[in-house]
């Protein structure tokens, strides 16, 4: 950017992290811990319990390569979508971790890359939200 | 404790990096808000269907005495899931417009109520999120009791 339209934006701004929007950041980055923790918890627990139980996915046809074919074409699925929803909610964590890292150290440049994991959060959150939206009309059509 | 003071006590400037994040993350929060609603909407309605459908279904008949109020039951849950969807993205909703009109207008004012219905939104889904635990954990307890009584 250049430092013209920074400087200009930043004399626009004349908003401040006062006492009573830190608490508030104080208290969003520990339930959005508190929220990814729980999220790697049962998703890593799901994950790992279709991993051990290939037998839940058996189809009934009896080919041996056509279970082994779903099955790993399952995985690949659970594993791309889980990594993608997985990296959201890493963002997330990393917004409340930086967030609170940055106010205690009165550190503005912590802050702005919490916000800036915050975004990448909703953008990918965003981008699924769109993505299910155009499936699901394409079913109905 | 002193933590605690030191991040509460200082005023950080909200820069133009900051103002950007916030920006477009209030940009996608408005997004994410109002597919929120329509969906919310959508499963308020739906759920008066998929109560009636259930109803007319035709059940075995040691099933049939319960079925009625097995479709209430089913309507209510999706009432619930409804206004629950609702309320969060008018949390985030609330935020996203905020927020946006924080930054164009510098009012600090407008900027804590963007930043409370922010936390009001991310409460309400840790708590939703506990209860999910505690129901998973709970469902888990059970299949365990059960396999071990068989």
């Amino acid at each position: 950017m250049p430092e013209t339209q920074d400087s200009i934006l930043g004399e626009l701004s004349e908003n401040q992290l006062d006492p009573y929007t830190r608490s508030c950041l104080i208290e969003i980055s520990k339930w959005v811990k508190f929220i990814s923790v729980i999220f790697f918890s049962i998703g890593g627990i799901a994950l790992l319990l279709m991993l051990f139980n290939a037998d839940s996915f058996s189809t009934d046809d009896g080919s041996v390569a056509y279970k082994a074919g779903f099955y790993i074409g399952v995985i690949i699925a659970i594993i791309l979508v889980g990594g993608v929803i997985g990296m959201a909610f890493y963002y997330l964590m990393n917004f409340g971790t930086l967030v609170r890292r940055g106010l205690s150290t009165e550190d503005i440049n912590l802050v702005n890359r919490g916000l800036h994991s915050l975004k990448r959060h909703y953008v990918i959150m965003g981008v699924i939200s769109l993505l299910t939206l155009l499936f699901t009309l394409i079913q109905f059509f | 404790m002193n933590n605690n003071e030191n991040l509460l006590n200082n005023d950080l400037q909200i820069d133009a990096i900051s103002q950007t994040h916030l920006k477009e993350t209030a940009m996608w929060a408005r997004f994410l808000s109002i597919l929120g609603i329509v969906v919310g909407i959508l499963l308020g309605i739906g759920s008066f269907f998929i109560g009636a459908l259930l109803s007319q279904m035709s059940y075995p008949s040691y099933y049939r005495s319960g079925a009625a109020e097995g479709s209430v039951m089913v309507t209510l849950i999706y009432l619930v899931l409804a206004a629950i969807t609702i309320a969060t993205s008018l949390f985030l909703f609330r935020f996203a417009t905020k927020m946006k009109q924080a930054i164009q207008s510098s009012d600090q004012s407008v900027l804590n109520q963007s930043f409370l219905n922010l936390k009001l939104y991310f409460r309400v889904m840790g708590i939703i999120a506990a209860i999910y635990v505690v129901i998973v954990v709970l469902a888990m307890l059970v299949g365990l009791f059960a396999v071990m009584v068989r």
